[in-house]
């Protein structure tokens, strides 16, 4: 099944503009300016989207839909979001009630601007049922067609919220039915040239391989600093391009960049956050060194960028048959969201959203985190997808 | 470039936005906004970008663009994406709301040459081509440049009291600088 990269960029925009309705309706409500940093869509086999809900409690809204799309959509907060939501329009009033008034009302605002939107953009009409609350534990909240199969991908629109004026930061996620979302998107063969369409059942593999790559990024940390370390999370997103700065916003983040050559071609950054990287440059290094991030602990950093580096483009070029070159690393020590700018600028010469593939490596006790994030370029992400060989995905459906 | 180097135009001489309950509005990349109620603009984490906020002192209208690329010559993307066409796309919501853009002023930052990349073209730096065409822009169309914090190899962020013309650049770590 492949869907092509121009439909996934509109309904990615759609999805934005219906998330930014409703943080309009809902800075209405709570008297601030309330903003959608970023809407991303995830691509992730189903298998872990139930690791990564596992253990969460979430409220929402479920809507059915005929027409031009059909079936079952979910939208849902998570449930602590929802009720300091509710506690801040409605002082006092964070129980069970006003957070299923309020959440029923957010979640038809923003899925109603969503499907009109995609309707409009159809040119053909979809009916929604009344949004119906629903309240459950992990994945029970997604619509019961999300798992038809499990090896097939998913998509998940996911919209972080914040206001510039209070401590509010929330996010909502969004899933449509499988079945309804690919019979819209999806095609039977490649579209277009090659690099035009996403091959949707080569999703999971390149998920595992970059689960793989950044397996053996933490080993590299391990090795070199002595600090046990684990890959908690790994995914593939597609953004456009000018929200993936706001992804890691403005704190102060030190680390390596580089640019990938080769198919494809790209940019990798291996960011820690300044205390992250000061204990593990201090593993690295034998003496007591001044308390900071200074030459030692660059030159630190910058050798065990370069190691992970490797081991994660290898996994890459293992599995899609290719060969992939990295530059030298460069050392950078900046706001995190001014560290990507200038790649997704040079990306946005030439395209208008990313795949962005972001995997954080951490230790059991949390004090070293670890952030890498690849931005390949589109067509040659894709195009080398469509390479993989299907025996050789360990699940790869055929097509 | 450290902030000291930076070719400040001196500090208006007004109440500091604290003293004042004036809106705070966010401004995205490749996002402009305009304001004509004295709100303050804000945007954060500008790399090779560049900031222009523009003003209209009196019509008490200020628009502050962050733009990633100096001009959009066919590539995808909305005005606001690129320098020169955000900067039109500014100033005409800046006319919409009252300015006149024969008052206008403006003044830049960002641009910063964090990354060297290895394949940055014969014509230089995204972050200098982005500073080149926004002045080329701004002159073209008579407004003068009040101030800039331009280049260096540090990332910023920005706070543009349209009440005043007053913006702050604030790098990591907490420096901050007025132009």
């Amino acid at each position: 099944m492949y869907v092509d990269i121009q439909s996934l960029g509109e309904f990615s925009d759609l999805a934005s503009q219906g998330a930014d309705r409703a943080a309009d309706a809902l800075g209405q409500l709570a008297g601030a300016n309330v903003y959608v940093d970023v809407t991303d869509v995830t691509l992730m086999a189903a298998g872990d989207l139930h690791e990564s809900f596992a253990g969460r409690e979430f409220v929402g809204v479920e809507i059915g839909l005929q027409g031009g799309i059909s079936g079952q959509t979910v939208l849902a907060f998570e449930l602590d979001a929802a009720e300091s939501l509710v506690e801040r329009l409605m002082p006092g009033g964070g129980d069970g009630e006003f957070v299923r008034s309020g959440v029923t009302e957010a979640g038809n605002i923003m899925t109603s601007g969503f499907i009109d939107g995609w309707a409009d953009h159809l040119g053909v009409g979809i009916d929604m049922t009344p949004p119906a609350y629903v309240r459950a534990s992990g994945t029970d909240i997604l619509p019961d067609g999300v798992f038809d199969d499990d090896r097939q991908g998913v998509f998940m629109f996911e919209s972080q919220v914040s206001s510039m004026d209070e401590d509010l930061e929330f996010a909502i996620y969004m899933l449509p039915e499988y079945a309804g979302f690919t019979d819209m998107l999806g095609h039977d063969g490649p579209v277009g040239e090659a690099g035009d369409a996403v091959p949707v059942n080569k999703l999971p593999t390149f998920n595992r391989m970059t689960e793989q790559g950044a397996a053996s990024a933490a080993d590299n940390i391990t090795m070199m600093t002595g600090t046990e370390t684990d890959v908690d999370v790994s995914r593939l997103r597609f953004v456009p391009v000018q929200d993936v700065p706001a992804e890691l916003g403005t704190e102060t983040v030190a680390g390596t960049v580089f640019e990938l050559h080769g198919d494809p071609s790209g940019y990798l950054a291996i960011l820690f956050d300044e205390a992250s990287a000061e204990e593990v440059a201090g593993g690295m290094i034998p003496t007591e060194t001044e308390p900071g991030i200074g030459d030692m602990e660059k030159g630190a950093l910058r050798e065990l960028g370069n190691i992970m580096t490797s081991g994660f483009i290898d996994g890459w070029a293992n599995v899609l048959g290719t060969s992939i070159e990295h530059t030298p690393p460069q050392f950078v020590h900046d706001m995190g969201s001014a560290v990507m700018s200038p790649l997704v600028t040079r990306l946005g010469q030439t395209q208008d959203h990313a795949f962005i593939i972001d995997s954080t490596v951490r230790t059991p006790d949390g004090n070293v985190r670890c952030d890498i994030y690849a931005l390949p370029d589109q067509r040659e992400l894709a195009a080398a997808l469509d390479r993989i060989e299907p025996p050789a995905t360990d699940g790869g459906l055929p097509r | 470039m450290s902030p000291t180097d930076s070719s400040s135009a001196g500090a208006p001489s007004v109440p500091p936005t604290s003293e004042r309950s004036a809106p705070r509005l966010k401004v995205g990349l490749s996002d402009a906004v305009v304001a004509d109620d004295g709100a303050v603009l804000v945007t954060s984490g500008l790399g090779s970008c560049l900031g222009v906020a523009l003003s209209d002192p009196s019509a008490g209208v200020g628009g502050l663009l962050h733009a990633m690329l100096p001009a959009a010559d066919d590539r995808p993307g909305a005005p606001e994406k690129f320098v020169v066409d955000g900067i039109d796309a500014t100033i005409a919501a800046m006319v919409d709301a009252g300015g006149d853009p024969d008052e206008l002023r403006a003044k830049i930052a960002g641009a910063a040459e964090m990354i060297e990349f290895n394949a940055n073209g014969a014509d230089g730096s995204v972050g200098s081509r982005n500073v080149a065409a926004a002045e080329a822009a701004l002159s073209e169309r008579g407004i003068p440049v009040d101030g800039a914090d331009t280049g260096g190899d540090r990332g910023r962020s920005l706070r543009f009291d349209t009440a005043t013309g007053a913006l702050h650049v604030s790098y990591a770590g907490g420096e901050t600088i007025l132009l």
